[in-house]
């Protein structure tokens, strides 16, 4: 049985107005448990909706949506309980902060969730710790931390609920390079130390190819593509149609490809780059 | 969800009402409310009624589409209809049964006001339909015009209300953002008692007015930086001019008051 | 006739504290710059540089603490001159949603001729000139909410082109935007620099970007630290590591070569130059 099964799923915006669109187009697919999973697609693709569904935030005009086997918006006590199981970080977090220390705002979750105060204060360590975040902070107001930092500080507000899942959506958007960085190191640190599954919504191609184990593309409302980074970057020519762009060097090695070069497909590291063209320009030996 | 709400209901189009000057317009549904209200009988009415009905024609504006506005007035219609057929006792009896009575005048009494309302939102959601928000905020900054003299700046009350029905959108999305993202976090804003809900509400609105404060403060920047410095100065893209239309517009008005005017002279009152 | 659009004198700044004739520490440490007519300047440096404080000295929402700006001659500091100083030198921000003050994209674009004063058939065609410009004409109808982040802020830029500025200052203008939308706002910006021969200072913080640039002035702690062409700068591969900063993929993909010992001939900041040195290479040792 797969974690997370989505099955037929329907969902429309709009919906019984003159303006109803669809949004999701009978979307199946399964994610097993473990790893960094990338939905990715362009803006309008409807990633970010699917991804609401995962934890009943949405219910689905048609279809389900199945964790361990059991349909999430069974009732409503479950439609709620699974926000603690599947933990989502929205796109720009750090607008949603709202308690008067940094520990409250961690808090709030673990407080939803009915936790005794040892519990809690022990949750919010811990996601603190996972983010960088030090207990010096913990009684500063969130409004006067840094961007980098209060972002991070929204990321542990989801992780101290200690979810089987973490959703993270668009979680490096207009972070700079250092901020960038810090983000998908503390991501891949989350999942190493914690083996759980982490989804990464996102169109930055080269965050995907620097985080991802797995990859899902969403286009327009359906999934286009399931498979391995090196599946996925492989059909770049397809990506670059849905609106996605590759990372730099795989437009490189793609393009002289094309033009006859025999490179192999699916590139999408420096590293890699780097040793394919001097395969390729010393046929194998060493210069 | 909140954002499948449509705000600023405006048709646009190019139908003769349309066209109209939008200060015609607010000048005209002005005097039309006045109108309504003059009308003392069922031939002023009627002629009133047929103003309004024709002005929909005029505007091609489909009928559903205005009905679509009467739905959340409807229950006033009953409502004030109801009260006048049980508690108006003038006229010949029509029906007893037990303490209820109901009379020819208080049937009367009822249909007339229907009518009325029916007028009063014909008329006046026609303005909202057929003009677009900016060109009403413009017509109400140069109707306002002369209240300078009371030290009101009209330039001023309509760029804030330019500005507000430009966030109006923003904010709402926002807010649908913000709840979904608290509600992931096990934020519970529909259950429990009222006390309850109105505490859950604050992890909603301390970030939609931090936010809020912030775009507020971002905007002025960028007003700023468009060398806006307030309504001297100024001019403005969009020229208003009142052509033959409009004139054509006040002459019908003119004649309807006449109209109504003569009716209620000849006719015996209702109301 | 000056040849330059901004002059930066060793200016120095700090932001007021929240207790009174309290000043913060300075943000803007001894800056020096000058910013050609007709250039296209990129402004790179991580956030918390100063990159958006440098914008506010450039168009008098800010006055030097030390040192002197001036715009086209103009003194920044003098009162009188605020308002002809941001009539030369507009400002697009992160931000799309923050800086569109009208319900309607026309409106919003005819926000800063009408401020202007200019009469109403001018702004028309100056309004309609700039949308056509930005690639937005058949939009001019739309509300700008329903709009994509990317024809938001081409919406915003064709709000300065019709102001006729000489210079326009975009302060991270793709930030918030998806790859697509970046790309148009990219776009968009070559083509008034090219074009129109206005003056473009891009404050961003992606290599990719500043690589399109004339010249590249990397910003860090209120500092500028390293100025000059785009080879020139991103040679300097180590100075931008160490102030939070990279390079290119192309540029890193030609490091890794060069490492291997496969020198690539000329820069490789962009794919296009890459891949035209590697072909190069490539045919010369085959």
């Amino acid at each position: 049985m797969s974690l997370i099964e989505v099955k037929d799923l329907v969902y429309y915006y709009g919906m019984r107005t003159p303006f109803q669109v669809t949004a999701l187009d009978h979307v199946n697919l399964s994610l097993e448990k473990g790893g960094i999973k990338a939905v990715i697609g362009h803006t309008g693709s409807g990633k970010t909706t699917l991804i609401q569904h995962l934890n009943a935030l949405l219910q689905p005009a048609s279809g389900q949506v199945l964790f361990h086997g059991e349909d999430v918006n069974a009732t409503k006590e479950s439609a709620y309980r699974i926000r603690f199981k599947i933990g989502l970080c929205f796109q720009y977090p750090e607008y949603q902060l709202f308690e008067n220390t940094v520990f409250e705002d961690i808090a709030f979750g673990p407080k939803n969730m009915g936790l005794s105060e040892a519990e809690i204060d022990r949750a919010v360590r811990a996601a603190a710790s996972y983010v960088g975040i030090s207990e010096d902070f913990f009684q500063k107001s969130p409004f006067d931390l840094s961007g980098g930092q209060k972002r991070r500080v929204a990321v542990a507000g989801v992780m101290a609920m200690d979810p089987d899942v973490l959703i993270l959506d668009e979680p490096t958007a207009g972070l700079d390079p250092r901020g960038r960085e810090m983000i998908l190191s503390m991501i891949r640190n989350y999942r190493d130390q914690t083996g759980k599954t982490v989804i990464l919504v996102s169109h930055s191609m080269d965050d995907v190819a620097e985080t991802a184990d797995e990859v899902i593309v969403v286009n327009k409302g359906k999934i286009a593509m399931q498979g391995t980074v090196d599946d996925v970057f492989s059909r770049s020519a397809e990506l670059s149609e849905m609106g996605l762009t590759v990372p730099e060097v795989t437009g490189i090695i793609d393009t002289l490809r094309a033009q006859g070069y025999d490179l192999p497909a699916g590139i999408y590291t420096v590293d890699r780059a780097a040793d394919a063209l001097y395969r390729y320009l010393t046929g194998g030996r060493t210069l | 969800m909140i954002k499948d709400i449509t705000i600023g209901q405006y048709f646009p189009g190019n139908s003769f009402i349309h066209k109209l000057d939008a200060r015609t317009k607010l000048i005209l549904v002005f005097a039309g409310l006045i109108l309504i209200f003059l009308c003392r009988n069922f031939y002023a009415l009627a002629l009133m009624t047929a103003f309004a009905v024709g002005s929909v024609l005029l505007s091609r504006i489909p009928f559903g589409t205005i009905m679509k506005g009467f739905k959340t007035i409807f229950i006033i219609i009953v409502f004030s209809a109801l009260l006048q057929i049980f508690y108006n006792h003038n006229g010949t009896i029509l029906f007893e049964w037990k303490k209820i009575q109901i009379t020819t005048g208080g049937v009367n009494t009822a249909i007339f006001i229907s009518v009325r309302i029916i007028c009063l939102i014909f008329i006046s959601s026609l303005l909202t339909y057929t003009t677009s928000p900016t060109l009403l905020t413009d017509g109400i900054e140069r109707l306002l015009k002369p209240l300078k003299i009371f030290h009101i700046e009209p330039h001023t009350l309509a760029m804030m209300m330019t500005i507000a029905l430009r966030f109006i959108p923003t904010l709402i999305e926002e807010v649908d953002h913000i709840m979904a993202a608290q509600k992931a976090r096990g934020a519970d804003m529909e259950t429990g008692s009222v006390v309850k809900r109105a505490k859950a509400l604050i992890p909603v609105l301390v970030p939609l007015f931090v936010n809020s404060f912030r775009r507020a403060y971002d905007l002025a920047y960028a007003m700023e930086c468009r060398c806006y410095r307030g309504g001297s100065g100024r001019t403005r893209m969009r020229v208003m001019k009142f052509t033959y239309r409009d004139y054509i517009a006040f002459v019908i008005c003119a004649l309807l008051l006449a109209g109504i005017i003569l009716f209620n002279i000849f006719f015996e009152a209702v109301v | 006739m000056n040849e330059n659009m901004i002059e930066l004198k060793d200016v120095w700044f700090s932001y007021a504290g929240d207790d009174e004739g309290q000043k913060l520490p300075p943000v803007i440490k001894g800056v020096t710059l000058d910013i050609k007519k007709g250039e296209f300047l990129a402004i790179l440096g991580h956030n918390g540089s100063g990159k958006s404080t440098l914008t506010r000295l450039c168009n008098a929402m800010s006055v030097p603490d030390k040192g002197k700006v001036f715009v086209e001659g103009m003194d920044t500091a003098d009162e009188t001159l605020e308002y002809e100083i941001r009539s030369k030198v507009g400002v697009v921000m992160q931000n799309p949603d923050n800086q569109i003050v009208a319900t309607i994209v026309e409106e919003d674009v005819a926000f800063g001729p009408e401020n202007l004063g200019v009469a109403p058939q001018e702004i028309r065609a100056r309004v309609d000139d700039a949308l056509k410009r930005v690639g937005m004409y058949e939009y001019r109808g739309h509300e700008p909410h329903k709009l994509s982040g990317g024809q938001k802020q081409r919406v915003a830029i064709a709000g300065v082109v019709a102001m006729r500025t000489d210079c326009i200052i975009l302060d991270e203008p793709t930030a918030m935007l998806d790859p697509i939308g970046r790309q148009e706002v990219m776009h968009t910006i070559l083509e008034l620099n090219q074009k129109l021969g206005i003056t473009v200072v891009l404050i961003t913080h992606y290599m990719n970007e500043a690589v399109l640039a004339d010249r590249v002035a990397v910003m860090d702690n209120g500092s500028i630290i390293l100025t000059g062409t785009p080879q020139e700068v991103f040679q300097k591969d180590d100075i931008l590591r160490s102030v939070g900063l990279d390079t290119t993929q192309s540029a890193k993909l030609a490091a890794k070569l060069a490492a291997k010992g496969i020198r690539l001939p000329g820069s490789a900041l962009t794919p296009a130059d890459f891949i035209a040195a590697f072909k190069n290479y490539s045919g010369d040792h085959q």
